[in-house]
């Protein structure tokens, strides 16, 4: 009554299909029905991105304007300077930011002391539970030219550094922060992904006398590169958001020029903010997102003979 | 392959799903009304008919509850029942639109700013209430408005896209609090020390008190590190530095009247002259230099901490009381012993200009729904509930805070002055109160927010007083302390009051406000030369700033044929 | 087991980095509940702010416990004076105001509520769909993958979500917190990728004794699985706690209102910006001190850190020790 054979790759016609595979069809049910209600169908509403809507009219009465929509998004003063810098910050996150938590999740893995290392586990969320109006009112404090930071630089015989005043600095300021914020919770998963490695391939190594250098090496690292793939893949989907909240709290006049991104544009662009444009605005975001995923994804997949792929 | 056509087989699928699914919902949610007219001449209103009136009103109260002491008192005048929506400011931005388009319209709506007018009658959530029916209607609240701010009846004038004809949206509020412009303050204990007995009163003496405190080292701080002139926040241009500015006759953000036609303060010479001023300060170090990145809190807090010796913002009459524990004075006492402050006035420039941005009488507008075409009469009421409140000082009060007695008393008794014993009602022998000496809250109303839970008058009445009547209440120190330091003629308002009441203002004026803080700040830190503002000058002009310029020119036009409707007499301050 | 000494050394370098980025990462609890636990103006002091109150009254008392040679002449305050305008600096004024909110209490049943069912819903249906998800032998596989995927990054936006919300009738029901979010993609995708890891053979031996595949899942693959869904109840519960955007849209009931809601609201009753920008009029506003900000803050997280370290007990090593049979 079962399906035994699910190894065997085999074709058969649908109606097998359905009698092999029907209890994991049926598991299927609940979820999709969930995303087609819950997603699928307000998505119908990405259609006013090329609409002039009115909401008396509805949204399929509303009279079509083709690509004014985004024409209006792309044409503003200073689009591309936001856009690169979007670009630019998300990219360092990506770099910068994207390894941080697996060191952390490997360091608090080689803590052998449990009490401290739940502690520290503990201690490294906390950034990520506070929002930025407060982050940023604590870091506008720390970093003043002449806070607690700048008064050791200036103790060490340096000039007080600009840190939020400074083009280039407050980048560095904004990625550093960045990972300083969720580096603890972004490790979670891979600490989750270390207590899944059987312990006995361990046990194994050592037999073998590899020291926990090379059982990192070749036992740890390797464990972590699914889970790393496929968070760096999905990571890819939303690229176009460099960190409005974050943003927005620390950054001045003195250095729009390098940290006024796509939303701090988009508050300006679309200041009454009507709903086609603002639509218009997060389709594009979304397309963007999607064309770097489904890449990204076809060459991981390439690459790894389909190991490292989403799916 | 097979896999690939499964796939697209199951797209096709969700999405045919997706779509039938959808021609489930009904096209959009209120009908299409775009051209429904009321015919006023008709309608008549009965006071003895109950309506019911559901209500957005100011959204300034998150916490309320609905059957507050003023709202049943004004639903028992006006014979009606009031069906309230409380949002705060962050829910009404992101809720309003959406309630709207899920089809919740509400017979009153507040409406922040002309932006959010002009969207929502082009929506068509908003019912169209010409002018004459409000001057029939409402009378005394057309006089308040033509006396304190005529220039909003600028905020609730749509013109249509189809036919360019005007129509009004709304009913404009205003703000009396909103002329006394903000008073500097002053270390006095440091103007002391360095030799001045008044604060100072000119850009120069300002300068030069700036220029001392740096010498002699004034921070009490144990890092010794203090004792700059000033800081300023940047991100708030409606604040930022603007008495130096007013100094020179400008607000920089702003659009003024000069010589017969509208233009942008910030592109004038004379706002060259006050960034050349201030760039020099800033290279003397009487700037502090956080200046590019403080926000309001962080100024405050230099100012308390002893960083810095003069703030442009707080001088009120609540932060100068000592007997106030979270008053400026009070508060500046615990963080830097032996500090005192002075409130002083807004320095005189090199012509003789002396001001400091306010917002104005302005305020914000109230609509009526679409669905009040059903009913018109409920238009009719409302505007009548209104009049009433500019109309009668005692309801104007009732809405304001309360009821005397209950919510609140004057300050002190009145005493005898022969006897200098407190006065007694010879009938009842109750103390007889001082109605000079202010007004303070009895028992729980004390808490602001106790009263904003209960007393919720001001979210259906946005504060509608007249001018004289909050003058009466406030004690005679109050009085002569805003005449002295906060008097209305030191104010300067935008042209419109609202800078961004422009119709290209979505379009070009917040690019361009960023544009100008970024020169300004760039050229005050030394960053560029002053000849980068002659670049900006021009920049400004060919990024949307002609247009805008043009724009309200014609804008002015506009308000002066609607002002002829109105019946504003005063010509302005042309 | 013997370690080198180079292991020892890393050891103590890992301690050293460790306990570095804890007190970086600790620092601005410390600052807030020191802040929330400061009088108002002292709340305004210049200063690290790890200690509430004006910390160099704390160092002043305790030189002066410990010095000895007093100058006479000079008016001397004695150890108990400072301590006592230390406390002057304290104050608990804004816990009392925030706990005293009347609807804190409803509020805090309902994020309770919510975080509980919710999490336990989530993870119920995440297991459900990841596992066949995981199978590669499932139909359609791809296709419903991609069904996820795409949901993680379009989205309809607000307005046709607040009117399929309000058109099955979910506005005002505390089933409007559980429903809409009910599964993410990521997760999904997450739980799917450590069920893959799970080996098939274990499957395979249980279904040769006839188990189903209900059976399969829930007996085999997620009691392998803990730490996966120990990090996804962690995401899960920390979203719903940390909520109140759906709180503000959808619900008006204040008997259903979550905590992040009310807090927020006595956060925003005195705000003042929107006041200064002229968009809100009234003279009533009085701004929220930072203290009060600060407190509502402590209040929201301690939860949290609470429950921390024993979802934590699921990171422990060794889970499949001795399960598998390969």
């Amino acid at each position: 009554m079962k399906p035994r054979d699910s190894a065997i790759p085999a074709r058969p016609a649908s109606r097998r299909v359905w009698a092999r595979h029907r209890s994991l069809l049926f598991m299927c049910v609940p979820a999709i029905a969930y995303f087609v209600i819950f997603h699928y169908i307000p998505m119908y509403g990405l259609v006013i991105a090329f609409k002039d809507f009115r909401v008396s009219e509805g949204v399929m009465g509303s009279d079509w304007n083709g690509l004014e929509n985004f024409r209006r998004l792309f044409t503003g003063p200073s689009f591309l300077q936001a856009l690169r810098n979007t670009v630019v910050i998300s990219f360092l996150r990506l770099i910068v930011g994207f390894f941080a938590p697996v060191v952390l999740a490997l360091l608090l893995n080689e803590m052998r002391i449990a009490w401290f290392r739940r502690g520290v586990q503990t201690l490294t969320y906390l950034p990520y539970f506070f929002s930025w109006v407060i982050l940023g009112g604590i870091f506008r404090m720390l970093l003043a030219s002449d806070g607690p930071i700048n008064v050791l630089i200036v103790s060490l015989g340096m000039e007080p550094i600009p840190f939020l005043t400074h083009p280039g600095w407050f980048i560095l300021v904004i990625i550093i922060s960045g990972i300083w914020q969720s580096v603890g919770w972004g490790a979670v998963i891979y600490l989750a992904a270390l207590s899944s490695i059987p312990q006995h391939l361990y046990e194994a190594a050592t037999v073998d006398g590899a020291g926990r250098w090379k059982q990192t090496l070749h036992i740890t690292l390797p464990a972590l590169v699914p889970t790393m793939a496929v968070l760096f893949i999905l990571s890819l989907g939303h690229v176009l958001n460099a960190g409005f909240d974050q943003i927005y709290n620390l950054y001045g006049p003195a250095v729009f020029s390098t940290s006024d991104i796509l939303d701090t544009y988009m508050l300006r662009q679309l200041q009454a903010m009507d709903f086609a444009e603002g639509t218009a605005t997060g389709l594009f975001k979304s397309v963007i997102g999607m064309v770097l995923i489904v890449a990204v994804n076809t060459m991981a997949n390439r690459m790894s003979d389909g190991e490292h792929g989403l799916f | 392959m097979t896999r690939q056509r499964r796939m697209a087989a199951s797209m096709v699928l969700l999405l045919i799903l997706a779509l039938t699914l959808f021609t489930i919902f009904p096209n959009g949610s209120a009908e299409n009304v775009k051209h429904v007219e009321v015919d006023w001449s008709t309608v008549q209103d009965d006071p003895t008919v109950h309506l019911t009136i559901t209500w957005l009103g100011v959204p300034g109260f998150p916490n309320a509850e609905e059957g507050g002491f003023v709202e049943r008192v004004l639903e028992e005048r006006f014979n009606i029942d009031i069906k309230p929506i409380f949002l705060d400011q962050h829910a009404y931005a992101i809720k309003k639109p959406l309630m709207l388009s899920g089809g919740i319209v509400p017979d009153v709506i507040y409406e922040a700013d002309p932006v959010a007018v002009q969207k929502d009658a082009r929506h068509g959530f908003l019912l169209e209430i010409p002018h004459s029916v409000i001057l029939q209607h409402a009378p005394d609240l057309v006089n308040l408005i033509n006396e304190v701010a005529p220039e909003t009846w600028l905020y609730p004038y749509c013109l249509d896209e189809d036919t360019s004809l005007g129509r009004n949206m709304g009913v404009p509020n205003v703000w009396v609090d909103g002329v006394y412009p903000p008073a500097p303050v002053w270390r006095s204990d440091w103007l002391r020390t360095v030799g001045f007995d008044t604060p100072p009163h000119t850009l120069d003496q300002m300068e030069q008190a700036f220029r001392l405190f740096r010498q002699h080292n004034l921070s009490q701080l144990p890092d010794g590190i203090g004792g700059y002139g000033m800081t300023a926040n940047m991100h708030t241009w409606w604040s930022f530095c603007s008495e130096v500015f007013g100094a020179y006759g400008i607000t920089p953000f702003d659009w003024m009247y000069r010589d017969g036609r509208v233009i942008w303060g910030g592109v004038q010479q004379d706002a060259k002259e006050a960034l050349k001023l201030l760039q020099r300060w800033y290279a003397e170090q009487l700037i502090h230099p956080d200046f590019l990145s403080d926000r309001r809190s962080d100024v405050r807090r230099k100012f308390l901490n002893g960083r810095i010796g003069y703030v442009n913002w707080y001088g009120s009459w609540g932060n100068m009381r000592l007997d106030v524990p979270t008053s400026l004075a009070r508060q500046v006492q615990t963080l830097s012993p032996g500090a005192a402050l002075v409130v002083g006035p807004h320095p005189t420039g090199p012509h003789g200009h002396r001001g400091m941005r306010v917002w104005g009488g302005g305020g914000n507008i109230m609509a009526f729904g679409i669905t009040c075409r059903q009913d018109p009469r409920k238009v009719l009421r409302v505007l009548r509930l209104w009049n009433e409140v500019v109309k009668d000082k005692q309801l104007s009060i009732l809405c304001g805070i309360g009821k005397r007695g209950m919510h609140w008393d004057y300050q002190s008794p009145r005493v005898d002055p022969q006897t200098g014993t407190t006065m007694r009602d010879p009938t009842t022998g109750s103390v007889i109160m001082d109605a000079t000496s202010g007004v303070t809250f009895i028992g729980p109303w004390a808490s602001p927010s106790y009263r904003k839970r209960h007393l919720t008058g001001y979210c259906f009445t946005p504060n509608l007083k007249r001018p004289e009547h909050v003058r009466s209440l406030r004690s005679a120190e109050h009085n002569a302390f805003m005449d002295r330091y906060r008097h209305p003629k030191w104010g300067r308002p935008d042209y419109f009051l609202k800078p961004d009441v422009v119709p290209s203002a979505d379009r070009y004026l917040l690019h361009l406000r960023m544009l100008q803080q970024r020169v300004y700040a760039d050229i005050i830190a030394g960053r560029q030369e002053m000849k980068a503002f002659d670049q900006f000058v021009e920049d400004w002009h060919t990024q949307g700033g002609s247009v805008l310029t043009a724009e309200a020119n014609e804008l002015r036009e506009q308000m002066h044929q609607i002002w002829q409707k109105v019946g504003v007499q005063r010509g302005n301050a042309e | 087991m013997p370690r080198s000494r180079g292991e020892k050394l890393f050891g103590l370098v890992n301690g050293v980095l460790l306990t570095v980025l804890a007190v970086v990462t600790a620092y601005p609890f410390l600052y807030t509940v020191s802040i929330s636990l400061s009088s108002a103006a002292e709340a305004e002091r210049s200063g690290f702010h790890i200690v509430p109150g004006n910390s160099s009254l704390l160092w002043e008392a305790f030189r002066e416990t410990f010095s000895e040679n007093d100058d006479p002449n000079e008016p001397h305050r004695t150890a108990c004076d400072y301590l006592t305008e230390y406390g002057d600096g304290l104050s608990l004024v804004s816990y009392r105001k925030v706990l005293s909110d009347p609807d804190i209490r409803t509020g805090y049943l309902n994020s309770i509520g919510r975080t509980v069912l919710g999490t336990l819903a989530t993870l119920f249906m995440t297991c459900l769909i990841a596992y066949p998800l995981s199978r590669r032998c499932m139909p359609w596989r791809r296709s419903v993958m991609w069904l996820l995927l795409f949901t993680m990054i379009f989205s309809g936006g607000l307005i046709p979500t607040y009117i399929l919300i309000s058109r099955i009738g979910l506005i005002d029901r505390f089933m409007v917190y559980i429903l809409p979010g009910l599964l993410s993609g990521f997760s999904v995708i997450v739980v799917k990728n450590f069920f893959q890891a799970v080996p098939e053979s274990l499957g395979e031996a249980a279904r040769m004794d006839g188990a189903s595949e209900w059976a399969i899942l829930w007996r085999i693959y997620v009691p392998l699985s803990k730490p996966v869904l120990a990090t996804v109840a962690l995401w899960t519960a920390v979203a719903h706690w940390n909520a109140w955007f759906d709180a503000m849209l959808y619900v008006h009931d204040r008997k259903l209102q979550v905590l992040q809601s009310v807090l927020r609201r006595i956060v925003i009753e005195g705000n003042t910006e929107l006041v200064e920008k002229g968009l809100v009029q009234a003279d009533q506003f009085a701004s929220t001190p930072e203290t009060i900000k600060a407190a509502t803050v402590v209040i929201t997280i301690l939860p949290i850190l609470l429950v921390c370290p024993f979802v934590q007990r699921f990171f422990v090593k060794g889970i499949m020790l001795g399960s598998v049979k390969e």
